[in-house]
């Protein structure tokens, strides 16, 4: 793990209770209004259509995510926990249900608000490390940014900043074939955050990887969750990343189980 | 997302891929957008050379400027002295010649056929026309040559059996040779030929002139009349206000510009501008496929790295830019690169190695104005070209996009 000298405040949160919610029970009103989950989730359902035949993937999923939680979905190959993160980070839209972000309902939103939101407050690390083959490892990082375009932000310093904070600065230079594995999963977590958002979805993240790199990314992902109070909601069918999760949601047939 | 974020995105992504990207790719649609450009440009160019030539021969051998011919009805005009001197005491006048139309019939040994023969003034023929200096053999006539002729080269002949009218000349008539003319007034008089020329212009190769002072002296009654005058503009005055100004000169003869006198060519040059037009459609037609195949090949190759771009955030019109600007950057280095080919290479080729037509030997007529319109044309139908793909592309799912292999 590199050394962590992000310039930016780091607020160090304490880690998250678990608050599984399955099935769809609504917690009761506080007095107060409190600050809105990370993600919340109610009845989200997923249907594949192979020529006639529908596929159920999800099935009537409800849930929520606390703000700073780690969270990790498992499940059996084929149990739609991938298609769960493609539904809670905006790349795919459910059948039926809703889901919230921060409060707002994205389920309903066009193309163009949900690409902005991914933008500027989700970030996506890929399976398999999904960089831009021609872009060196500080551009890959500073794309998002540079897309964004936050006042006052200097992209390309923050890059190297977050490059730092996942101990590749000394690599910033080199394009993703010139790194390793690890090296560019660890980049890909890096461009996750240069637009500081609220949750970052990991699609399982070490798959790929020897398990000297994928614990390398893995406490990558817990540190700056830690550090960063960002919220990490990550996929895996390893069950010894159960470790790094401060709870699990575990899938089974495309349904959230109650426990695991 | 605001418009300058998405230029700035889409330029840095068709920038890093230009120059990081596919360099044997690049090299490739460069060198085919550059081959397109040529294309667009040469048929172009080379019908404006023609039509360059054209309007140069017809001035510099058979009309000049201005053509001053007999009013409707009379066969001359008179007192050719006087009014030439009035001609070239005009401003805008360059210089003037009269001629007078002498014979119709040339004959050499068994050969003979019908063909113009003028009466010139050998000094200020030689003002006007070029005819006197593009000499194939022999020399020119001088003023008190008597009983010669200056032949052009399809009539003579020469023996020169690849002349385009070879078959009907003289065949093998050369300088010094004897030749018989049928003047006007019925008599035959046999004439020593002085010289040959040859202005590589069918029409002008197909005459023949001797001295005013000799014509004088076998038809009296030409003396001081011309059947044409000719007006060479030394380009001060446009064409309209010489002709105003030469008008109250005289009443009994009517004005003609070179312009109106190669109508007939016009009528050609128009139909080879509509032979360019549909040639240039088919060109930027392959232009639009060329872009269109690379682009396409190129986006299905990224389409998964597409996907990634979309699911990080990467707005649709920055992915469609980016594509186009790569599109924008090939053309316009097709274009730089085969407009440096066209003007160093192409251009100094061909005029050092014309193209022959029946009137003359034409280079290529490049116009700067041409050359930019084309670029813009090339460059606007890459864009387009690029931007169908491109647009279709980011149309799909990203889940399919991130699907694909």
């Amino acid at each position: 793990m590199g050394k962590m000298t992000a310039d930016r405040e780091i607020t160090v949160v304490k880690a998250p209770t678990t608050t599984l919610e399955a099935g769809g029970a609504e917690p009761t009103p506080p007095a107060l209004q409190p600050p809105p989950k990370a993600i919340e989730v109610e009845g989200v359902s997923r249907i594949y259509r192979l020529g006639r035949v529908e596929v159920p993937g999800l099935v009537d999923i409800t849930l929520s995510i606390e703000r700073g939680e780690m969270a990790c979905i498992m499940g059996k190959s084929g149990s739609g926990k991938s298609t769960l993160l493609r539904q809670l980070s905006l790349i795919d839209r459910p059948d039926r249900g809703r889901i919230f972000i921060d409060g707002q309902e994205v389920t309903r939103l066009g193309e163009g608000p949900r690409s902005h939101l991914r933008l500027a407050k989700l970030g996506y690390v890929f399976q398999e490390y999904a960089l831009v083959p021609e872009l060196t490892a500080q551009e890959n990082v500073y794309l998002p940014g540079m897309m964004l375009g936050r006042p006052n932000v200097d992209y390309r310093r923050r890059a190297i900043e977050i490059l730092e904070l996942v101990g590749l600065a000394e690599r910033m230079r080199h394009r993703p074939r010139e790194l390793s594995g690890g090296e560019q999963q660890r980049v890909a977590i890096a461009r996750a955050l240069i637009n500081e958002p609220s949750v970052i979805f990991a699609d399982e993240p070490t798959a790929n990887l020897d398990s000297m790199s994928g614990r390398t990314v893995m406490e990558t992902l817990m540190d700056l969750n830690r550090r960063l109070a960002v919220t990490v909601v990550f996929v895996s069918h390893d069950a010894d990343d159960r470790r790094y999760a401060g709870r699990v949601l575990f899938l089974r047939d495309g349904r959230l189980a109650d426990g695991f | 997302m605001a418009p300058g974020r998405v230029l700035l995105v889409s330029s840095f992504l068709a920038g890093r891929s230009l120059t990081r990207g596919n360099r044997g790719v690049t090299a490739m649609t460069i060198a085919v957008l550059l081959l397109i450009y040529i294309d667009l440009l040469f048929v172009p160019s080379l019908i404006q050379g023609a039509v360059d030539k054209i309007n140069s021969q017809v001035t510099d051998t058979l009309t000049s400027t201005l053509q001053i011919m007999p009013a409707h009805g009379s066969h001359d005009i008179g007192d050719v002295s006087t009014y030439l001197s009035q001609i070239r005491s005009t401003k805008g006048v360059a210089a003037a010649a009269a001629t007078y139309r002498v014979g119709s019939e040339i004959s050499h040994a068994d050969e003979s056929n019908v063909w113009t023969v003028d009466a010139i003034d050998p000094s200020s023929y030689g003002q006007v026309f070029r005819t006197p200096f593009n000499l194939a053999e022999g020399s020119y006539l001088a003023a008190a040559d008597t009983a010669s002729i200056f032949l052009g080269i399809q009539i003579a002949g020469m023996g020169n059996q690849s002349l385009r009218s070879y078959a009907t000349s003289l065949k093998t008539v050369h300088t010094g040779d004897q030749v018989t003319v049928a003047l006007i007034n019925g008599q035959n008089e046999t004439l020593r030929v002085q010289g040959i020329f040859n202005d590589q212009f069918l029409l002008a190769d197909q005459k023949a002139y001797v001295t005013q002072q000799w014509a004088s002296q076998v038809l009296p009654a030409m003396r001081d009349r011309a059947t044409a005058i000719f007006v060479k503009s030394d380009g001060t005055v446009p064409i309209d206000s010489l002709v105003s100004k030469l008008e109250p000169l005289r009443g009994d003869v009517s004005y003609h510009t070179s312009a109106e006198l190669v109508g007939p060519i016009n009528d050609e040059v128009d139909t080879f501008n509509l032979i360019n037009n549909i040639l240039r459609a088919i060109t930027l037609f392959v232009a639009l496929i060329t872009v269109f195949i690379v682009t396409y090949v190129d986006l299905v190759n990224r389409r998964r790295q597409i996907g990634i771009e979309r699911a990080i955030g990467i707005s649709p019109t920055a992915v469609i830019l980016s594509y186009v600007y790569k599109a924008v950057v090939y053309a316009c280095l097709g274009v730089g690169l085969g407009a440096v080919l066209f003007l160093a290479v192409a251009g100094p080729f061909v005029e050092r190695h014309p193209f022959l037509f029946p009137f003359g030997p034409a280079a290529l007529g490049i116009r700067a104005s041409e050359m930019w319109r084309d670029a813009w044309i090339l460059v606007v139908v890459a864009a387009i070209s690029a931007c169908i793909p491109a647009w279709r592309s980011v149309r799909i799912r990203i889940l399919d996009a991130l699907w694909s292999t």
